[in-house]
């Protein structure tokens, strides 16, 4: 690790670049297909999964992600300088020795330090399992695989570049080189002698060499290590597959010189890029863009046999247009429009909120539907893709609902679920490309598109109900006389629950058919099973209660509430019980946010709770007085 | 409807109460919670067996009703309520259906509790299995390897695994005696300044088994027993060491015939058998991440060899048995599959029943729905 670390201060490109102009044009590049984690994607998404996996956004203040990935590729230097990777926990800034900084932000060159500084620690680290480590712990050294992933993709084309440059004539003459030539690593490779000599020259302790010359040995002994390491890079695949083997392996530039695999075309398409690197160092726009134009067309036709370009296409206008986000902002504007509504022009702002959730309806949807697309197969199959389907499910419940009653209830409902949901949606995206492969079992679009999608309009529905149970509780508390309005939201509890416990059962057991089917047991006890059973247990309990009086109309508002833990905790708490065949994206922070929810629902119940029953008994008691009255 | 007696129709249809149903139900989430979070301690199958397999579940001295027990109550209620109770007739075809559903489900869960078989087939490359190993049952197996053609198996079944069970049968010239046996063992080297007991023989001549600590999941767990053998001849009696997947095979020899001992995993016999052709993983280009499993075989069946492919939910079904890719034993002279064997009698019961509840809430949802969400102007 030491070693590595104290290379990377030397690993700046000898030559200096001139900053890219503002002709510089992105967007060719942002097409080329690549293969990552799987799948084949546009260099833009690879571009902006790292940009948020680093900064938390995927974009910088003055770089969009291609720009900044176009800097890393070919500009380390520049690249190292640049404060990019979030460090949010101070125990983790501490650790590494680093001063706080505002925003949070550090430079590759300030982290390679602190970790320079805390290389024992570091190594005492990496040799112990996850499990055994502490929460900071694990942050600590998950900025440091974030640390790496930069390096590896920073030195994508190192092999390529000219790198290595002699000085000093006596040097040169030793390794067979002329002072002040550029060379690669490629360069070198074909060149035994270079190697060698700096093999000889090292062991010799540079016996006979001056001081300065002794340190460009160094050094250049430092960056030929690194660079025969950087043979194995092979996040970068941007190599299609080699026609005359069939296979769906994309390889990185380095990886194809090391494997042998190349071609004249795949050679050629390297040249394209080197033709890119030496436009970008020397700041020439024009021939820039017309570089990235051809690398685009040769992609393209190279890749043609295993993606469309439409395809690719698609996927970069649904990471432009950022649908998710726009609708969240209808959502909140929503919101805010019905707020307003209570207090001024109430029918004009109503009309408005509705057609802000609406609206805002169509971008979630039209994202979503890009995203079955894409991908082709169903929309749900992550956790990530769990939140936004229930969110989308929560607002057409809303649209539904104020179509047919016309109260600004159903806005609400679809406003507050449709932002609260689409907000964890972005807190999720950070964690990598949301569009993932997925493991064996997952891969089946029949189930996922019965089971899974069932079982989430369930849990969409159950969201529902549960701010249905808030409206109800709140209005009895503040509008205890208001006794029709709040029987009607009490008779939507009743429907939105029956519908809740007919989407969650039917999930569940379109879940146990396919376990069925699967491997072989309809039900296995698997925490994440017994989750959607909890939800569908409380839902009986709560209808039968009802149905016996052992609950009234707030006890099933109470009831509904709470549904929203349990959903909360079959959704998200069971993955942190990490057993079983469904634990999949587990953060550690769902913890923390997880009991804050629960406790605020839990505590809202009661509270509500209290409330509405003491408010209904004085307003008993006015009731019996009033008659009292009466037949006096 | 069925009418009853005056007399027996209020205890009767006591049972069939909504508010039994009700709290029964609520103690069915509870368990559910319960279960799910013991899980983390004691891993799946003991808290299976403690929560949701049981009749009763101690907490200290109180005996708290379990899953079974549970599950039982809400099914009488049921049964009664849609026998002999009215009420949930009229007007209420719905969510009389539903119920109609929900018993047979129930149902199903019983006959799958009480009749499914289930367990694992490992084949290694170009072998041919008949037999499926269960997951949890033991059994001691001693196997007559002298036959040419064919290996004569004497197995004695999980009950006689413990201390002072003596095992006879009329093939075998010797007995065994269960001295010891460990749910989960570990072995040490026996060391040298203590001289070996005379009478150990094999594997127990150089190494000595403990008992260890029971694993969290029950399959962890690696069983083993120390036994005398008794009638088989000076030189040959004597206490043997048996643990499982032992990896040299502990035998003796007595009648001039060699006799191996086996504890290993409960096979059942199947009336077929399945040779493995090929097992293949393809990985996500680029990725150490699983796309799909899949294993080519030969099932051979009456003089029948047919071809057929077993993969990540496509699995094969064959005489009431159906063959599962549950997992892989990897090795460079080729992999070896594992599949997982069920053979289920309630396994229809789901799918009809599921049927059946969706038509049941879909009638009360359109019999109830303009009731629930009325329209504005309606009103």
């Amino acid at each position: 690790m030491k070693r590595l670390l104290s290379s990377i201060l030397l690993l700046s490109s000898v030559v200096a670049a001139a900053s890219p102009t503002p002709d510089f044009t992105f967007k060719e590049l942002g097409l080329v297909p690549m293969l990552h984690e799987g799948r084949i994607k546009p260099l833009d998404t690879f571009a902006r999964i790292h940009l948020l996996a680093f900064y938390g956004r995927s974009k910088l203040p003055d770089q969009s992600a291609m720009q900044w990935l176009a800097e890393l590729l070919f500009d380390e230097s520049r690249a190292y300088d640049r404060r990019v990777f979030n460090v949010s926990d101070y125990a983790v800034v501490e650790a590494l020795g680093l001063e706080r900084t505002e925003g949070h932000k550090y430079s590759f060159y300030e982290l390679t330090q602190g970790f320079q500084s805390q290389a024992e620690t570091f190594s005492q680290l990496l040799n112990k399992k996850e499990e055994e480590r502490t929460s900071v712990q694990n942050h600590m050294v998950e900025v440091y695989e974030k640390y790496l992933r930069y390096l590896e993709i920073s030195r994508s084309f190192s092999v390529f570049l000219p790198q290595f440059e002699v000085s000093s004539p006596k040097l040169a003459l030793a390794l067979t080189v002329q002072p002040g030539e550029r060379l690669s690593f490629r360069d070198l490779m074909k060149r035994k002698q270079f190697e060698e000599g700096i093999r000889r020259l090292v062991t010799s302790k540079g016996a006979g060499l001056t001081d300065d010359e002794k340190r460009e040995l160094a050094e250049l002994s430092i960056r030929y290590d690194r660079a025969q390491r950087d043979v194995q890079t092979e996040i970068f695949r941007i190599i299609p597959p080699q026609w005359q083997h069939a296979s769906d392996l994309w390889l990185a530039p380095t990886a194809l010189m090391g494997s042998g695999l190349g071609s004249p075309e795949s050679t050629q398409y390297l040249n394209l890029w080197k033709g890119l690197y030496e436009a970008y160092h020397s700041g020439d726009g024009r021939k820039w863009n017309e570089t990235s134009a051809r690398i685009l067309v040769e992609s393209q036709q190279h890749a043609a046999k295993v993606i469309s370009p439409w395809k690719i296409r698609l996927e970069n206008a649904y990471n432009r247009f950022d649908f998710f986000t726009y609708s969240l902002a209808l959502y909140i504007a929503s919101f805010l429009a019905l707020a307003f509504s209570w207090m001024i022009w109430p029918q004009a702002l109503a009309r408005w909120s509705f057609g802000l959730l609406a609206a805002g309806g169509v971008f979630h949807l039209a994202g979503m539907v890009m995203r079955v697309v894409i991908m082709g197969r169903p929309p749900v199959a992550t956790l990530y893709e769990s939140i936004i389907f229930v969110g989308l499910t929560a607002v057409v419940f809303g649209l539904v609902l104020e179509r047919m009653r016309r109260n600004g209830l159903g806005t609400l409902i679809g406003a507050v679920s449709g932002a609260i949901l689409q907000f964890m949606g972005t807190r999720y995206e950070t964690s990598g490309d949301t569009m993932g492969m997925l493991v064996a079992v997952l891969n089946t679009n029949f189930w996922l598109a019965t089971h899974v999608v069932t079982i989430t309009i369930g849990y969409g529905s159950c969201f529902v109900g549960g701010v249905l149970g808030h409206v109800y509780l709140l209005s009895r508390i503040f509008k205890p006389k208001d006794q029709a309005k709040a029987d009607e939201v009490s008779r939507n509890i009743v429907g939105v629950s029956l519908v809740s416990l007919f989407f969650t059962m039917f999930g569940t057991i379109l879940g146990g058919i396919w376990a069925d089917q699967s491997w072989g047991r309809f039900w296995g006890w698997d925490p994440k099973e017994n989750g959607a059973l909890w939800i569908v247990l409380w839902l009986l309990f709560l209808l039968h209660a009802r149905l016996c009086g052992i609950v009234g109309k707030i006890g099933m508002a109470v009831g509904m509430v709470l549904t929203n833990v349990i959903v909360a905790l079959a959704w998200f708490g069971v993955n942190l019980l990490n057993v079983g065949l469904h634990s999949y994206g587990f953060t550690s922070n769902i913890a923390t946010n997880l009991a804050l929810f629960c406790g605020a629902e839990i505590l809202f119940s009661i509270v509500t709770y209290a409330m509405a029953k003491q408010k209904e008994q004085l307003l008993d008691k006015d009731e019996s007085l009033r008659k009292g009255i009466v037949q006096t | 409807m069925i009418p009853l007696p005056e007399k027996a129709k209020k205890y009767v249809l006591f049972l069939a109460k909504t508010e039994i149903f009700t709290f029964a139900v609520f103690w069915l989430m509870c368990l559910t919670v319960a279960g799910t979070l013991a899980q983390r301690s004691m891993g799946l199958f003991r808290a299976q067996e403690l929560f949701f397999s049981s009749f009763i579940y101690w907490v200290g001295y109180i005996p708290l009703p379990g899953g079974y027990t549970t599950m039982g109550v809400i099914f009488i209620g049921l049964l009664i309520k849609l026998l002999f109770d009215s009420t949930l007739k009229n007007g209420k075809l719905g969510i009389w259906i539903t119920h109609v559903g929900a018993l047979l489900l129930l149902l199903g869960g019983f006959l799958t509790a009480a009749f499914s078989q289930e367990g694992a087939m490992v084949i290694p490359p170009n072998q041919t299995v008949n037999f499926v190993n269960d997951y949890h049952k033991l059994e001691l197996a001693v196997t007559d390897t002298s036959p040419a053609d064919h290996d004569q198996v004497t197995a004695f079944g999980a009950g006689w695994l413990k201390p002072g069970s003596v095992m006879k049968a009329p093939v075998l010239p010797f007995e065994i005696e269960v001295v010891r046996y460990f749910k989960n063992v570990r072995f040490d080297r026996r060391n040298g300044m203590i001289a070996a007991a005379p009478d150990l023989r094999g594997f127990a001549a150089n190494f000595e088994l403990r008992g260890a600590p029971e694993a969290k999941e029950a399959e962890q767990n690696q069983a083993g027993a120390l036994l005398r053998i008794r009638g088989a001849g000076a030189g040959k009696d004597g206490t043997y060491a048996l643990f499982e997947e032992m990896p040299v095979r502990q035998t003796l020899e007595a009648n001039g015939k060699t006799y191996a001992l086996d504890l290993r995993r409960a096979r059942t016999i199947l009336p077929f058998k399945l040779h493995l052709i090929q097992f293949e993983k393809k990985m996500h280009p680029g990725t150490g991440m699983a796309k799909s499993y899949k294993s080519v075989v030969t099932l051979q069946d009456g003089g029948i060899s047919q071809r057929a492919l077993i993969q990540m939910n496509e699995p094969l079904r064959h005489r009431g048995y159906t063959f599962y890719q549950s997992s892989f034993i990897e090795h460079p002279a080729g992999d070896t599959t594992v599949l997982a064997v069920v053979k289920n009698a309630g396994r229809t019961f789901p799918y009809i029943s599921s049927i059946i509840m969706c038509i049941g809430l879909l009638v009360h949802l359109m019999i109830q729905a303009p009731k629930l969400i009325r329209n504005r102007q309606g009103e």
